[in-house]
């Protein structure tokens, strides 16, 4: 009886790691990689060998998913920091069309928005250093708002070329890497 | 093409290994270690899982390397995030992503079960399945799942870090303990005629130490994970 399970379950394992390659949904794959972890600390029972099914039960099943479900979840968000002085009151509908605007391109790419203003002590180098998606400037010699973003993300080149028939609009890259000190 | 070419003569050569050592299988296979930790394990080491006898005494070296190892993966994850510096201080990344109030809730209620459990398995690991490692890392979970509750608490990752060193200090100077007791490095120092309760005082505080660095060791890991370079 117990060789019939072991076989069942191996068979399983094999199951479950063909769908982890070729699965795309991420939450998906994250249960499965747990359940991998599971399925594997059972048939380490079977073959008696408990002291490694527990080992294998709280990494696999415990810390792995764990680490996964924070790193997806962060991945989830577009931040950006809004830069522009809010007591110039003469380009408030065009701030309001930029702020529309991203709205509808981070629902387009199914991400959720997450802006933050009126923080003291910014400047265009935190975008490379910190975990930030994206920086709102406003030069008002051109009259132009400047959007700075990482120039390794996909999302920023999508974003220009959704925002190209705006003229006020104007997006730079920096460099990801190495910091400045 | 070179390359292609290298790698499968390395290939092939991995196979004749394989082949090599599956056709005189008997000869590395044989029962005689196993007969041998049975029969002498308890008497040796005052432990009754076996497991723990063979790595906090016939093989104590590898459990001090494997330390070691997990030391140097946490100082190597600690000084590739170092360059997001602690000078710039980057106070604007915001967490505001909300945890479902029915995780918080079976978290507040998990807790205290996991960390007791954990406990048990350290303390308990030379009677039971289990030991230093896994405990420790059923530990770390439970802390872990702290973060979940409020992501808002502060750990200083530093700290840790060096509260960690000075574990694996004291864990190499309880393994060659013995070489004033017993006159051989890496090994119990009680005295072999002793009798097992009182051999299980070195398997249990070596089991602790283990477990309380294994769980620091993961702690600061998953917070740097978490914190994404922000202390």
């Amino acid at each position: 009886m117990v060789e019939i399970i072991a076989f069942a379950l191996q068979i399983l394992l094999v199951i479950i790691s063909i769908a982890i390659v070729l699965h795309k949904n991420n939450s998906t794959l994250v249960i499965l990689i747990a359940s991998f972890g599971f399925v594997a600390a059972t048939l380490y029972t079977l073959n008696q060998a408990p002291d490694v099914a527990i080992a294998e039960v709280a990494i696999s099943s415990a810390i792995i998913p764990l680490i996964y479900v924070l790193s997806i979840s962060r991945q989830r968000e577009f931040i950006v920091i809004d830069n522009v002085d809010h007591t110039l009151f003469d380009v408030k509908d065009e701030k309001y069309l930029v702020v529309k605007l991203l709205e509808d391109f981070v629902r387009e790419n199914k991400l959720k928005l997450n802006i933050s203003s009126d923080l003291e002590g910014i400047c265009e180098e935190h975008v490379a250093v910190a975990n930030v998606d994206l920086m709102i400037f406003y030069n008002s010699r051109l009259k132009k708002f400047e959007l700075v973003g990482k120039s390794s993300s996909i999302l920023i080149n999508k974003l220009r070329d959704s925002t190209k028939k705006y003229q006020f609009i104007s997006i730079y890259t920096t460099d990801e890497g190495e910091s400045h000190d | 093409m070179i390359k292609r070419i290298f790698l499968i003569v390395l290939l092939g050569f991995v196979l004749y290994i394989f082949i090599d050592s599956i056709a005189n299988l008997p000869d590395i296979y044989n029962p005689a270690g196993k007969d041998f930790f049975a029969a002498n394990g308890l008497d040796d080491t005052g432990s009754r899982n076996l497991v723990v006898a063979i790595y906090l005494d016939y093989r104590l070296f590898d459990t001090i390397l494997e330390a070691s190892i997990l030391l140097l993966a946490v100082s190597g994850v600690m000084w590739f995030s170092h360059y997001y510096s602690t000078k710039k201080k980057p106070k604007y990344m915001i967490d505001s992503q909300k945890t479902p109030e029915l995780f918080i809730t079976l978290s507040r209620m998990f807790y205290p079960i996991m960390t007791l459990f954990g406990i048990y398995i350290i303390v308990n690991g030379h009677l039971s399945p289990g030991g230093g490692f896994q405990g420790g890392v059923i530990v770390a979970t439970a802390i872990l799942i702290l973060y979940y509750i409020d992501i808002s608490k502060f750990v200083d990752i530093d700290r840790i870090l060096t509260i960690d060193k000075f574990l694996f200090v004291l864990l190499i100077a309880l393994a060659s303990f013995s070489i004033l007791t017993r006159n051989e490095i890496f090994t119990s120092f009680i005295p072999i005629s002793q009798s097992v309760e009182i051999k299980s005082i070195y398997l249990i505080s070596m089991n602790v130490l283990i477990g309380i660095k294994v769980a620091l060791s993961m702690i600061v890991i998953f917070t740097n994970f978490l914190r994404e370079g922000v202390r």
